[in-house]
């Protein structure tokens, strides 16, 4: 009698599941390290929908989806904030030692990675205990940050020791090193894992690193690039490059630059989002976000935001 | 004028054994932005604006500029008023952007990965010129807090907002006086 009370409700929840959604829409989280908030921008609206304080100059950001949680390491205040996406209102402050900077969700939605720049550490969160750190040393002044599609590896830009530290997330040791450009900076990953782009900020490069071989590639791009995005497809590559105030756009075949994007001024932070086939860039020097519209490369609009937008970090959230 | 050099002095004299410019810097750049509106043609402010080699002619603090060529790249070295050398190099002159970019790379300025744009547009009014100056940098200390005073974000950020509102002052009295 139970089981057949547990089965309708069940069959009741499955059908309301199934009730016509809204379109899947995309939420972009810009850190203003200026005025210590974070910018809520509604991709589908193309505007700012909500503005959360948060602590002293914000850079990073990690989103899981699966939690709706999105942190922001607030490196002034020594602490990430971890926001709810459906409130948009701040759960908690979780303090640290340091300076936190670069941030990465594992893909399982386990363990949030944070950088800790000064002390050239990375520390561990679990995401179900903000209380329980783990920490790795890795080496001078780590940046960007990536974990692998199956949460077991995480990249670390070491950005005064120029290489890439490979970390193995189960034992959270270093299993491998690589040497990369000068001031390796941002990180990203194709969507299956198998390229990892590293920003190589004083060369104006980008090294695009097969993961498999380790076989490395090196791309010119604009001057002093920071931050690297593929599109889902994994065939083209945004880059932006702070101090030519563009968007450099490489087809990743070919490894060729195919245009070159005026956006606002410094862009630093960029992420693609799947579900528009838009790519977001803050531009920390114009206090906005320019939007590139990825399907004919164009510049599409603007969308003021807060005091030195940075957005370091995979910024959208896509509803699941 | 007097005012600027001595705050200027006592930003720099405390820092001359940080030379040369720290090599990594903090986590948080700094960002000054100022403008000036002066009453001359945008093609006139340019010429004087991008001349690298003759930063003396209008800025209050330097003394002199000495313009070097290193390869293909081009460098100045500023004397002081005050005692002291800042070097830079320059990025790029863009005549038709009116658009001068360089980069600080050593000596007594109390920053560290400072670059910086100077933009000539015409306008907002006829016969008018607006000339704006953006620098992006950080402070000079790169380690951990507590942070030494004279290294900190607070004495970067006087002494290049001392720097734009001085010189572009003068910028605006020199190019009205000059006509």
């Amino acid at each position: 009698m139970l089981s057949m009370k547990k089965l309708i409700l069940t069959l009741l929840f499955t059908l309301c599941a199934c009730a016509p959604s809204p379109k899947p829409n995309s939420m972009a989280y810009i850190t203003n390290q200026g005025d210590n908030t974070v910018s809520v921008i509604d991709i589908s609206q193309n505007k700012v929908v909500d503005t959360i304080k948060v602590g002293k100059a914000p850079v990073g950001v990690a989103i899981s989806a699966k939690l709706k949680r999105v942190f922001i390491s607030n490196v002034e205040s020594s602490n990430i904030s971890a926001i709810n996406t459906k409130t948009n209102k701040i759960i908690e402050n979780i303090a640290l030692q340091g300076a936190p900077v670069g941030l990465a969700m594992a893909p399982n939605s386990k363990t949030l990675y944070v950088a800790d720049w000064f002390s050239d550490r990375i520390i561990s969160i679990n995401t179900a205990d903000y209380k329980q750190h783990r920490e790795v040393i890795v080496t001078k002044a780590p940046a960007g940050l990536v974990v692998s599609p199956d949460s077991k590896t995480l990249y670390v830009a070491a950005r005064d020791s120029n290489e890439i530290a490979i970390i193995d997330t189960t034992t959270l040791t270093v299993s491998k090193r690589i040497a990369v450009g000068t001031h390796p900076f941002g990180l990203s990953l194709s969507t299956d894992g198998s390229y990892l782009y590293v920003v190589n900020v004083y060369d104006n490069t980008i090294s695009s690193i097969n993961t498999h071989t380790w076989a490395e590639t090196t791309i010119k791009v604009g001057e002093h690039p920071y931050c690297a995005v593929p599109s889902a497809d994994n065939k083209t590559l945004y880059v932006t490059n702070t101090q030519d105030d563009t968007v450099s756009v490489i087809d990743l075949a070919t490894k060729k630059i195919i245009i070159t994007i005026e956006v606002g001024m410094t862009p630093e932070g960029i992420s693609y989002d799947a579900a528009s086939k838009l790519v977001l860039v803050a531009n920390w020097g114009e206090n906005k976000v320019s939007v590139i519209d990825a399907t004919t490369n164009k510049l599409k609009n603007h969308i003021k935001t807060g005091d030195k937008s940075r957005a370091f970090g995979q910024f959208i959230l896509s509803e699941q | 004028m007097n005012k600027f050099l001595a705050m200027l002095a006592l930003a720099v004299l405390p820092n001359l054994a940080l030379l040369p410019l720290a090599f990594a810097h903090g986590p948080t750049p700094q960002k000054v932005e100022k403008s000036v509106v002066i009453k001359a043609a945008p093609a006139k402010v340019w010429i004087v604006v991008k001349d690298f080699g003759n930063l003396h002619t209008w800025h209050p603090a330097i003394a002199s500029t000495k313009l070097e060529k290193k390869g293909n790249e081009i460098h100045r070295t500023l004397t002081l008023k005050s005692g002291g050398e800042i070097n830079e190099k320059l990025r790029s002159a863009d005549d038709k952007d009116m658009k001068l970019k360089y980069e600080i790379t050593g000596g007594v300025a109390p920053v560290a990965d400072y670059n910086s744009v100077m933009t000539v547009t015409a306008g907002p009014g006829a016969g008018e010129t607006t000339v704006t100056w953006v620098g992006r940098f950080y402070r000079t200390y790169k380690l951990n807090p507590p942070i030494p005073a004279g290294q900190d974000d607070e004495t970067a950020f006087n002494f290049v907002t001392g720097v734009y509102d001085s010189g572009l002052a003068n910028l605006k009295k020199v190019l009205e006086a000059s006509k």
